[in-house]
């Protein structure tokens, strides 16, 4: 399967105190890929990088085939961006907007471009800076969209909007992923979002990619186990241990959260001289914060 | 980016402000104002320390002699004395030429404020503060040396063709004298100054021999001698008054017109050719006649001003009045035009500063 | 493309090019019947030069004042968005910069028409004594490469980042806090002077600036 997006060893400096580190990220073309971390992790930054807004220290961007920033205006032509914080000139109107934005993308779809407008209710003749917070981010998302991008970039799409309007934006996204076969690259923290959405999943802390896998792999692959006369010791385990605390309440014993579980992996516990209770799925904003505690503990 | 913003805003505005000051400059009070103060300067950076003392305000004063020239001076000023002498007598030098055996002696008193000055002597009274200004003690030692000579030509019709005017302009830097003779000589309307202009030498002669006085029937036509009665009828009652003026304005009289010049005279300041570029014609005079040229000045007698002239120069009358009109000429004041050069430049620079735009960090790509 | 981007410089800032339009037209009307010429009284003449000499100083700021607005408003809408709208269209960058400049260039074409429109029919109206002429074409000129430069110039410096407009800034900066301390320590040296007539001479930036803005002239 080839990749929309693949970086190798991205290197890039922030200010004094941060830093992208080796980041090699690959999104599958075709693939909604949901890019998730806390805040200040370097999403945006790292958004801005496979975009050429920002320049990388070493390392290498590919994007559609293309490396990046050479190959920028080709890739852009190709690629639908809806930045973090609105860009678009406040003092134009709707329509002037996007009659301003189909002038520099030959393959602007006018139909599509009505008919979000219509869908998304928005007045062409209102200017942009007296639109709402949720009416701007239609209108980003419309003029991505309706340029028949082969890649969507998405950065904080929905940060602020209230859940109609979120709802709205998805769906118009989803329609045109059910369209076209183009990949999406959506960057969020709001978990819950990109769990109903994404097929893939990279989870971004302090500037180090954590973890990148499907979806269903990063869902299912995370369980919590209350376990009873746990070994002290625990080595050579088949699934990846992210965590071992005491149980709480009447049930005693300690409670582990690992990684990559299949239920034929009971067996472990037989062998150890343990008592496997209970096998609890954890969804992906509990997988996820627990995938970060465990980054962020110090080693051993 | 607010600061980016800022930051080309302060920009702007030092240039608009810079550019326009400099631009404004008035280059013709400039030019003659910087030639004094750079001579004041040297005087001034010796005199800075000199106390103001007691004999400042009394006791004998001491004499310094540069040239012809005598400064009675306080004691305590004797080093300011001698600078401005100095100064002043390389001034004259430049004007009078070398031989200045032909300039009669000249003595003035520089003395504080509140002093009295010698009786009979010309006294310029400087402050006590440290700050002597020299310019102003250079300025009077120059004008008593010029007016006490220009004194001594024949008064005649001398004294009126040379005019206060004239005597003030003499000493004034010759680029900028003929630079303004020759707007002068270029807008005057008169058709003896038009035709002086457009390089007819017989009608310059007629025109630089023309007086204030002169009879107006040589130098103006009989309409131009309407004209200037009639414009000078609007702002003048008496003329307005005047039978006679309304004759010549109204009926077109010309001998009316006549009349009104002669019995108003006070009131018609019209002159076929200016001090300044009178003053030209005197300095080109000066230049051609080389050393001694004053000297003949001052010795030559008669009522035919440009024969006069003539003599000092040591050339024939055309000559001189050819080399005087080619100086004024060259210093035509620079084209309105726009030289091709000038903007192929500006067309060049303007390129330079787009690539500058287009290369930005911002832009380019890294 | 082009037509998107003029459109948008013309919505930015077409107001203030109309006001510009406005005062370019009417200077040399104004400087005409400042002198009082438009009446057929020759014999005044000669106080028509100096007249004219000093509304000669208001066409240069006039071109320099014009060129800042029309420079500075190309980008404020993309300092704005901090570039990111512009930074990912799909056009090379400098490509971008060409349309906006080019944008620019054309909206001046408006006051510098005016300027030369005002400049004929002043000329038409003014009664011109002999020994002067009238300069109309040649001053419209002159302003329309002035105007062209000073564009140039506020465009490229808006057009950089908010480091290089700094590096600009300090430079100016040290050089007048250098001369107030000279001239403060009493020294004579004059370190502005040499530079700034540098600039206004040949091959100087602003040598065009420095030349003779008449409309009315020998």
């Amino acid at each position: 399967m080839s990749n929309a997006i693949e970086t190798r060893g991205l290197h890039h400096r922030l200010g004094k105190n941060f830093e992208i580190r080796e980041l090699s990220l690959s999104v599958p073309s075709g693939s909604i890929y949901g890019f998730l971390g806390p805040n200040g992790s370097g999403k945006t930054t790292t958004v801005r990088l496979l975009l050429g807004l920002l320049r990388y220290t070493r390392g290498s961007v590919t994007v559609l085939g293309r490396p990046i920033p050479g190959d920028a205006p080709r890739v852009l032509a190709r690629t639908g961006y809806v930045p973090e914080r609105p860009h678009l000139y406040s003092a134009l109107s709707v329509a002037e907007a996007i009659r301003y934005h189909a002038a520099f993308h030959n393959s602007w779809d006018a139909r599509r471009a009505d008919e979000l407008a219509q869908r998304f209710h928005l007045d062409g003749s209102v200017r942009i800076s007296r639109l709402s917070k949720g009416e701007t981010g239609k209108l980003m998302m419309l003029l991505a969209i309706a340029q028949s991008p082969d890649l969507l970039v998405l950065d904080e799409p929905t940060d602020g909007l209230d859940p109609v309007v979120r709802r709205d934006v998805l769906t118009a996204l989803l329609d045109y992923v059910s369209q076209r076969d183009a990949t999406v690259f959506i960057s969020s923290h709001l978990v819950h979002e990109l769990e109903r959405i994404c097929d893939w999943v990279g989870v971004m802390d302090n500037g180090r990619l954590v973890a990148e896998m499907p979806m269903q792999t990063f869902k299912n692959g995370i369980k919590r186990l209350r376990v009873a006369d746990a070994p002290s010791l625990v080595s050579d385990t088949p699934f990846v241990l992210l965590s071992r605390e005491p149980g709480d309440g009447l049930g005693g014993g300690e409670v582990w959260v690992v990684r990559g579980w299949q239920d034929p992996m009971k067996q472990y516990f037989d062998g150890v001289g343990a008592a496997l209770r209970e096998v609890v799925d954890l969804d992906l904003e509990e997988g996820f914060v627990e995938l970060l505690r465990t980054f962020r503990a110090p080693s051993g | 980016m607010c600061s980016g913003r800022w930051g080309w805003i302060a920009t702007a505005l030092v240039v608009a402000a810079l550019v326009p000051g400099r631009l404004l400059r008035a280059q013709e009070t400039e030019a003659y104002r910087h030639v004094v103060e750079q001579l004041a300067e040297r005087v001034d950076a010796l005199t800075a320390a000199a106390p103001a003392t007691r004999e400042d305000q009394g006791g004998p004063l001491d004499t310094i002699r540069v040239g012809t020239i005598s400064l009675l001076v306080p004691p305590p000023r004797r080093a300011f004395a001698d600078e401005v002498g100095r100064a002043a007598w390389d001034s004259i030098v430049s004007y009078f030429g070398p031989d200045t055996s032909v300039l009669a002696p000249t003595v003035v008193a520089l003395v504080p404020t509140g002093r009295r000055g010698p009786s009979q002597i010309p006294t310029l009274h400087l402050p006590i503060r440290p700050e002597h200004p020299a310019a102003l003690a250079i300025g009077f030692i120059l004008s008593r040396v010029r007016d006490q000579e220009l004194t001594r030509i024949d008064p005649g019709s001398w004294g009126e063709w040379f005019g206060w005017a004239v005597r003030a302009m003499l000493f004034a830097p010759a680029k900028l004298q003929a630079r303004t003779a020759y707007s002068d000589l270029a807008t005057k309307p008169w058709a003896i100054v038009r035709d002086c202009f457009a390089g007819d030498i017989s009608q310059c002669a007629r025109v630089a021999s023309a007086g204030p006085d002169g009879p107006v029937t040589d130098y103006f036509t009989a309409d131009e001698r309407r004209r200037i009665v009639e414009r000078v009828r609007r702002d003048t009652p008496p003329l307005r008054r005047s039978a006679s003026a309304a004759r010549c304005v109204e009926a077109g009289s010309d001998s009316a017109c006549v009349e009104v010049f002669q019995e108003f005279r006070v009131w018609i300041t019209e002159d076929p050719l200016s001090p300044v570029a009178r003053a030209t014609l005197v300095r080109t005079a000066l230049d051609l006649g080389g050393e001694g040229a004053f000297g003949r000045l001052a010795a030559t007698q008669g009522e035919d001003v440009l024969a006069r002239l003539a003599t000092t120069a040591g050339v024939p009358q055309d000559t001189l009045l050819a080399t005087w009109r080619r100086r004024i000429m060259a210093e035509r004041p620079p084209a309105t035009t726009l030289p091709r050069l000038s903007g192929w430049l500006a067309f060049a620079w303007a390129v330079v500063f787009t690539v500058a735009a287009s290369r930005s960090t911002r832009w380019h790509r890294g | 493309m082009f037509r998107q981007i003029l459109y948008t410089q013309w919505k930015w800032s077409g107001l203030g090019v109309a006001a510009a339009t406005l005062v370019a037209f009417a200077l040399p009307i104004l400087s005409v019947q400042s002198a009082g010429i438009t009446e057929p009284t020759w014999l005044d003449a000669r106080v028509l030069l100096p007249e004219m000499e000093a509304w000669s100083r208001v066409y240069p700021a006039l071109a320099l004042a014009i060129g800042l607005l029309a420079g500075t408003m190309a980008w404020t809408h993309d300092h704005r968005g901090k570039h990111v709208y512009a930074l990912t269209l799909p056009l090379a960058r400098w490509h971008y910069v060409l349309l906006r400049f080019g944008a620019g260039l054309a909206m001046l074409v408006v006051p510098i028409a005016a300027l030369w429109l005002g400049g004929v029919l002043a000329s038409s109206m003014a009664v011109i004594p002999p020994g002067l002429q009238t300069y109309p074409h040649a001053l419209a000129l002159r302003f329309a490469v002035a105007v062209v430069l000073a564009f140039s110039i506020f465009f490229a410096i808006s057009a950089g980042t908010a480091r290089t407009a700094g590096y600009i800034l300090a430079i100016v900066g040290g050089l007048l806090v250098t001369q107030l301390l000279l001239g403060l320590s009493g020294s004579s040296t004059n370190v502005l002077g040499p530079i700034f007539d540098r600039m206004v001479t040949l091959p100087g930036p602003f040598e065009i600036f420095a030349g003779r803005w008449m409309l009315i002239d020998v």
